[in-house]
């Protein structure tokens, strides 16, 4: 009965091991133990509110349902339709900036290219 | 096939594009847990919104603001009746360049780009970085390449 109510308070680490793996922890301790970080024992964190909590499991216990963490799918899968979005994006809006000016005056404009070639060749 | 695309098919896409834009700042205010400098994610709420709010909100909100909307009854003149007043709404539509702005969200974070595409795709590092090089290269090229058509294609309007 002791081991289920556990709740480690970690001190903070420093920042090589906490910066290279967030997320190596939960897997190698027990099942019923997960860690949470206040940021009352940091020293650099000035904050010392409730709403400051910071989670270092990929298990959450804290966190409210809606928010995602950085590894999720649902979020991944988000970011990756962005990027699609943004390659579209960059490919496209220049392209419709230079040609539906109009595209009468477009095709003027290529009439007026060859012509010219044509004029340059003779000459 | 670009150039005989419909016009209303064109308004519909870029409808399309932001209302996914909105909805990305949507959830980048209220749903998506931030990764702070020490590898440590803050989810709480408020910090979320306010660490939003003070990076990339506004860049984000005037790459979504729909200008084509305000320009579309000038857009959608006739050749023939347009008159020498609506001529410099043509030149506004380097306004539409402004969704652009969302490329300078990747190129703000460098390593991350770099983590991602080397979880994405599984490359070697070295191939990232040579992606990264690639991608702004064809940009620059693309996006100079637009603006001399674009110039050209004024100079002739002007001169008819």
């Amino acid at each position: 009965m002791e081991h289920l109510s556990t709740v480690e308070l970690v001190e903070k680490p420093s920042r090589t091991s906490s910066s290279s793996l967030p997320f190596a922890l939960p897997e190698k301790r027990g099942v019923d133990s997960f860690s949470f970080v206040t940021s009352s024992r940091n020293t650099q964190d000035d904050t010392s509110s409730f709403d400051s909590f910071i989670l270092r499991t990929s298990a959450d216990y804290s966190k409210p349902k809606w928010i995602l963490l950085p590894d999720d799918n649902i979020r991944r899968a988000w970011e990756l339709l962005i990027v699609f979005i943004l390659i579209y994006i960059a490919i496209a809006v220049p392209i419709r900036m230079a040609f539906l000016i109009s595209e009468s005056y477009f095709l003027i404009f290529l009439i007026l290219i060859f012509s010219k070639k044509k004029k340059k060749k003779n000459q | 096939m670009i150039i005989n695309f419909n016009r209303d098919a064109w308004l519909a896409v870029d409808l399309v594009v932001d209302i996914l834009f909105l909805m990305d700042i949507i959830f980048n205010l209220f749903f998506f847990a931030y990764k702070k400098w020490n590898g440590k994610i803050v989810v709480s709420q408020k910090r979320i919104m306010f660490k939003y709010l003070k990076s990339w909100f506004i860049v984000d909100l005037i790459a979504t603001i729909p200008f084509y909307l305000f320009l579309h009854s000038s857009t959608l003149t006739e050749l023939g009746t347009v008159n020498n007043l609506f001529r410099i709404f043509r030149f506004s539509r380097v306004i539409t360049m402004t969704k652009l702005l969302r490329l300078i969200k990747i190129s703000a974070d460098k390593p991350n780009f770099f983590r991602k595409t080397q979880e994405f795709l599984s490359v070697h590092a070295l191939l990232s970085k040579l992606l990264w090089f690639f991608m702004w290269a064809f940009l620059a090229i693309h996006l100079s390449a637009c603006i001399w058509i674009f110039v050209a294609g004024i100079n002739v309007s002007i001169r008819k």
